[in-house]
């Protein structure tokens, strides 16, 4: 079975829980095992969302997983940044996976989008899905679910 | 027993934090600028017994005589912060074995 792991970033943006438990489900969906990790307040909103883990399957502690982590432990990488320090541990995570990664970005502000997205290009070959957003998940959703037809052709 | 980072900025107050809250290329701004020496290694590489991350190649702030490492340190929440912590020789020789450039 392929694994896929999705890093999350700090909790603080409304739409990275319901877009986090929609792409799990979707992967699960794709014959995926499916590994969220975070810090530990993400994972609460998580837990609590999804108490009998019918979208999540496994999810795991940031600290611990990085510690960890090894070359081609999974085989894709999702990654949520909508700042700098999540854009930080995604570049690292790339690094230390050296796996096929998808950045899913997104901010309110253009210019911070804009940032992020030019720092992620610069520093990863990884697929690239952003948008402007906050509150309303739907401009994210569809382009990860564009992005997760073309995985499965 | 080898240095562990975390349990070291819990329980000691022997340690200078220069800038916190920041993003990480001001914090490698900062290292390059107030650090005597800076050596550089690879995302993910493990400096005082936790993985360094940011944007490589990630500076670490060598100072010798007094012994310290000014290194990145992010947390998803806070951002980035620049450390300085008091290390032994052979914490800065296993850097130095690491160190890409």
């Amino acid at each position: 079975m392929k694994k896929a792991l999705i890093l999350l970033g700090c909790p603080e943006s409304p739409i990275q829980v319901p877009i986090a438990l929609y792409l799990s489900y979707k992967l699960r969906g794709m014959g995926y095992q499916v590994t969220v990790t975070a810090n530990p307040a993400a994972l609460r909103l998580l837990e609590v969302a999804d108490p009998a883990k019918l979208y999540l399957d496994k999810t795991s502690d940031l600290d611990s997983t990085l510690d960890s982590l090894s070359e081609a432990e999974y085989d894709l990488l999702f990654g949520f940044i909508h700042n700098d320090a999540a854009m930080a541990y995604f570049i690292t995570f790339d690094s230390i996976l050296k796996i096929p990664s998808i950045a899913i970005i997104f901010e309110r502000d253009a210019e911070i989008l804009n940032t992020i997205e030019i720092e992620v290009k610069e520093n990863t070959n990884s697929h690239i899905i952003s948008a402007r957003a906050h509150h309303n998940p739907n401009p994210l959703k569809i382009r990860i679910d564009k992005f997760l037809d073309r995985l499965e052709d | 027993m080898s240095f562990c980072l975390e349990t070291y900025l819990q329980q000691s107050e022997d340690y200078e934090i220069h800038i916190s809250k920041a993003g990480f290329r001001e914090c490698a701004k900062l290292i390059k600028e107030k650090a005597r020496k800076t050596l550089y290694v690879k995302a993910g590489e493990k400096i005082l017994g936790a993985r360094l991350i940011g944007i490589p190649p990630i500076p670490i702030g060598i100072d010798k005589e007094k012994k310290t490492v000014m290194i990145p340190y992010t947390k998803p929440c806070y951002g980035t912060a620049v450390v300085e912590i008091p290390v032994k020789e052979e914490e800065i020789k296993k850097i130095e074995k690491l160190a890409i450039k």
